[in-house]
């Protein structure tokens, strides 16, 4: 066993060598050698405070209670790590740009500058990191006091009575010192404390390896092997616990919320971030610590349920189980990784803490009471410098008060979640902040209140329960026996996981308020100008801020408050650098717009934003914000966005259009094709009669002496010709007034029927000269439709006679019949024919389709009669149609249907029917 | 600007796709008594998907384009008000 002494001188030479680690770095950060640290393996390693004792210790402890359940913790931060592009990035940017110095600051920052918020988002800060401190000062403490015990039995869990609180005490008042020194020394204007993130990078690597080094020992030293160690008889209750519910969900979240709104991983994320590009190997780097961090817990956690007696503290298992087999040096070594935990999350809590205690809590107080005597110089500075110490003093010793009087009880467990659930309220605020216009100072206030309300009664209070200061009944039955308001069942919501019953509750009412007042209340201008800023921080360049303000100031004053505030040093090397930017080579600058804007920004880096304001307004005059500059801001960003998106669509339109007119293109082609068949077409027509005209005439003209009876059957031929070419053109004019929708006549009430019958009585005669039988099948009785009687009559006929005409069978017959089917009248003209052949079918609407028939020209018309029909038939806005084929042998040829629609018995006054087009 | 769009892309789509591998219900039909190589499957699924969503945050974060490095800290050296 190690002996009290021993642990004590290793811890000391521990701090010792931190002291100089934080030392050489900060020498020479300050000669400008900033080389290694400012790599981003030490920005990465420095984001691993995250992994405080509460990770080193209890994550073994947590899995030998809950399994996997621990991993959730890791997780999330994973997930943030792997999206950084999105949320880190412009949180980092943002960061530089407005100099933030916390997340108090950068939350004030973004809703005008507000002071009232900085000082809500501090208050809320402190209280949910001042028992996260008082966690690490007890794992310290209990850690020390298990390395340094002389019996077995103490060993296997110290009795909370016995904690010896001294060790508490030094370890507060050592860091205190360590804090004050390395985070003090200076107020920069980007609040980089160099040495602090050297020694907690090592601090970063002590414990990682610490952890490493317990683990390989347990798997492969106590264990025998990975697959030895999941053999073990507890590994299944380990691994069996039912942990993927709601708190699955919940933890994750919370972890994710954690790594951006803890105020120590803000101000190392992003405070301390040297390099934007550090990012990019953060964001997969630091998700390989946690995952190395966490690569050993489950065998740990494991083989400890397997070894130790059911009274050893699961939270110390990773101590015990070297202990217990005599591993002196590894007991040590693993002490020093906790002790680095909790160390370094005690100094950049309390650093971070202490920015925002003295810029945003003593600042506005010592601005408003006129502490601060004018126009000395470093003033300000001074009085930074000193609130910031008493306030490292005065949190770290709320964390020692804190741990006095609960360390005998068992409410610092929980308090890792419980904080996270705290600061996860700035959750709302921050991302709305970065991503929504039109959330306001009024809304975050709100919220935030709201929802650090509700998290302190739903979660906070209740674990104080067994501490006996509060009535049991207030969780039994509520407030004055309100039992709607029980802290652990808000409005009856009984049953549900304490921490996601508080998350939901807090997180639900706080962004609800948050996005409700936002929506209801109108920003002031300077909300209105950093919500631009903010949000639209990778379009807009930094310095554009000076568009929009208008000020101007006395320099000598502008000079002397920079004194105040930076140090004269430091003020007169940024005037003098202005000044020669400005061209001027002695003296001090013009005091432009621009350059206040720049000192502003100065002054915000090492006092907060909200106060740097106060203190330019107090020397500038005639401050005047350009509503008119900020919206036309706006609006280019609106404008480039909205010029993006009619860009698309106007492509997206040009290629639409396009295509249609190439459509457009292929159809004029084929109706020029077309033209160009139908007029070859016509010329043929017309040839053949003229041709025989033309022989014949020149016969008569040549042969004077021909025999009357011969001329008069020339003469007679010649006059059939002339006949059947006027026929042609009177049906090509015909056709082409149809087709072009010129229509000599109107649509009225007739009786279809008796068109019919009118035309069959004038097929009579030609079928009877064919040898063709005409059958009357099925009537329809009389039918009204809308239709130009001898129009219709024509279609009749020329569907009769086409039916008489190619029927090629031997005894032909012509069978007809009509009927009325869902508002049509439907009359079918079918023959015993051949039928049309199938690749005909197409074709023999069009124009000059005789191809199909056999039957010898001068029987037969010039092939426009179907083309006629069909056109008439639409005209009357119905259909001619050719039915499908029957089956060869069946005799039946083809069979053409016209179907009309029946005239409503309303439509007494005929109506024009809407015309159709033809070829449609 | 394009390449930072789809890297952009790339990142959001891996980074859904880890919520979807790490959240119930994916994540619960790995649960039971299996095991491989004696470790149970459940613990090398988290854990590998764990490491798989590191390796592709690695080779995705190269993909991704160099923000401007200029620290924009000064404005321009161009003073336009002569006052």
């Amino acid at each position: 066993m190690l002996s009290a002494n021993v642990v004590l001188l290793t811890a000391l030479a521990y701090v010792a060598l931190l002291f100089l680690v934080a030392y050489v770095s900060d020498r020479r950060s300050r000669r400008g050698w900033l080389g290694l640290v400012r790599s981003p393996v030490v920005y990465t390693l420095s984001i691993s405070v995250y992994c405080t004792s509460w990770t080193f210790y209890g994550a073994v402890g947590s899995a030998a209670r809950n399994g996997l359940e621990f991993a959730t913790i890791y997780l999330g931060p994973t997930l943030v790590f792997v999206g950084w592009w999105f949320l880190l990035r412009k949180l980092v940017r943002i960061g530089r740009i407005q100099r933030s110095s916390s997340i108090a600051d950068m939350i004030s920052s973004r809703y005008g500058k507000s002071m009232s918020l900085a000082v809500l988002v501090t208050v809320i800060a402190v209280i949910g990191t001042t028992p996260y401190i008082a966690l690490q000062l007890k794992a310290v403490t209990t850690s020390f006091q298990v390395v340094a015990s002389a019996t077995h039995t103490e060993l296997l869990g110290v009795a909370e009575a016995d904690l010896d609180l001294r060790a508490g005490f030094w370890v507060a008042a050592g860091m205190a010192v360590f804090t004050i020194l390395f985070g003090t020394r200076n107020i920069d204007a980007n609040e980089h404390h160099h040495g602090v993130v050297a020694a907690i990078a090592l601090e970063a690597l002590v414990k990682l390896f610490a952890l490493i080094a317990v683990g390989l020992y347990v798997v492969f030293a106590i264990g025998g092997g990975i697959g030895e160690v999941f053999a073990l008889p507890t590994a299944p209750a380990v691994l069996g616990a039912e942990v993927f519910g709601s708190r699955w969900v919940a933890l994750t979240f919370l972890s994710a919320t954690a790594i951006v709104c803890l105020p120590r991983q803000f101000q190392i994320t992003v405070v301390e971030n040297a390099d934007e590009e550090h990012l990019r190997t953060a964001g997969w780097l630091f998700p390989l610590y946690l995952f190395l961090t966490c690569l050993f817990t489950l065998p740990i956690a494991i083989t400890g349920l397997a070894t130790l007696p059911a009274s050893a503290n699961p939270d110390m298992y990773v101590l015990t189980l070297p202990m217990l087999h005599g591993q002196g040096a590894l007991s040590l070594l693993v002490f020093i990784g906790g002790f680095s935990s909790a160390t370094s999350m005690v100094i950049v809590a309390s650093i971070a803490l202490s920015i925002m205690v003295s810029n945003h809590i003593v600042m506005p107080i010592a601005l408003r009471l006129s502490w601060l005597s004018p126009a000395v110089s470093g003033d300000v500075k001074k009085l930074l410098l000193v609130s910031r110490r008493v306030s490292i003093v005065l949190i770290l010793s709320l964390g020692f008060v804190y741990f006095l009087f609960s360390a005998r009880s068992d409410a610092l467990a929980a308090i890792g979640l419980i904080a996270f659930a705290g600061v996860a309220q700035f959750l709302p605020c921050m991302i709305g902040g970065l991503y929504w216009h039109r959330a306001s100072k009024a809304g975050a206030f709100v919220g935030l209140l709201t929802g650090f309300a509700v998290w302190a009664y739903t979660l906070l209070l209740p674990s104080f329960e067994d501490g006996g200061v509060l009535p049991a009944s207030l969780f039994s039955e509520g407030p004055w026996g309100w039992s709607l308001l029980r802290p652990e069942a808000l409005f009856g919501t009984a049953g549900m996981d304490p921490l996601v019953h508080a998350l939901f509750w807090s997180l639900s009412l706080n962004a609800g308020l948050f996005v409700l007042i936002s929506l209801a209340r109108e920003q002031n201008t300077l909300e209105r100008l950093q919500a631009t800023l903010f949000v639209d921080v990778f379009r807009n360049p930094a310095d554009k801020e000076s568009r929009f303000i208008h000020r101007s100031a006395a320099i000598d004053d502008l000079f002397v408050l920079a004194q105040r505030v930076l140090g004269a040093e430091q003020a007169h090397r940024l005037f003098r650098d202005y000044a020669r930017r400005q061209g001027i080579e002695e003296g001090l600058p013009r005091p432009s717009t621009e350059f206040i804007a720049q000192l502003e920004r100065e002054f915000a880096g090492s006092i907060g934003a909200a106060s740097a304001r106060v203190m330019i307004s107090q020397v500038v005059t005639g401050e005047t914000i350009s509503l008119g500059e900020m919206m036309r801001l706006v609006d280019e960003t609106q404008q480039v966005i909205e010029y993006s998106q009619q860009l698309e669509n106007k492509s997206q339109q040009l290629q639409m259009t396009a295509r249609q007119l190439r459509q457009a293109n292929e159809r004029l082609k084929q109706l020029d094709a077309q033209k160009d068949d139908f007029l070859s077409q016509v010329s043929h027509e017309v040839r053949t009669p003229m041709a025989s005209i033309r022989s014949f005439s020149e016969i008569l003209l040549e042969t004077g002496d021909l025999e009357s009876e011969q001329a008069t059957r020339f003469l007679s031929i010649i006059h059939d010709e002339t006949l059947r070419l006027t026929r042609l053109l009177d049906e090509i004019l015909d056709l082409g007034h149809l087709e072009r929708g010129e229509l000599s006549w109107s649509l009225e009430p007739v009786d279809a029927e008796a068109v019919l019958e009118r035309a069959v009585a004038t097929c009579r005669g030609m079928a009877a000269a064919a040898g063709a039988r005409l059958e009357l099948g099925a009537r329809s009785g009389p039918a009204r439709v809308l239709a130009h009687q001898d129009r219709l009559e024509q279609v009749f006929i020329n569907l009769i006679s086409n039916a008489i005409k190619h029927n090629r069978s031997p005894a032909p017959v012509v069978r007809l019949s009509s009927g009325i089917a869902g508002g049509l009248y439907q009359v079918t003209v079918e023959d015993n024919g051949e039928g049309v052949p199938a690749e005909a079918r197409e074709r023999i609407f069009t124009k000059f389709s005789r191809t199909w028939t056999q039957a010898p020209p001068r029987d037969v018309g010039a092939g426009l009669g179907l083309a006629i029909s069909r056109a008439i038939a639409r005209k009357m806005n119905g259909e001619l149609e050719l039915l499908p084929a029957s089956p060869p042998g069946s005799g039946v040829g083809a069979r053409f249907r016209i179907a009309l629609p029946l005239a409503a018995a309303s439509t007494v006054p005929p109506v024009p029917a809407p015309l159709r087009r033809a070829g449609e | 600007m394009r390449t930072a769009r789809r890297g952009g892309e790339g990142m959001l789509a891996l980074l859904a796709l880890g919520l979807w591998l790490l959240m119930p219900p994916v994540i619960s039909l790995f649960v039971g008594p299996y095991s491989l190589f004696g470790i149970p499957v459940l613990v090398l699924y988290v854990f590998g998907v764990w490491l798989a969503l590191i390796l592709a945050t690695a080779l995705l974060a190269r993909r991704l384009p160099r923000g401007e490095r200029r620290l924009p800290d000064l404005p321009p050296p161009s003073d336009p008000e002569p006052d």
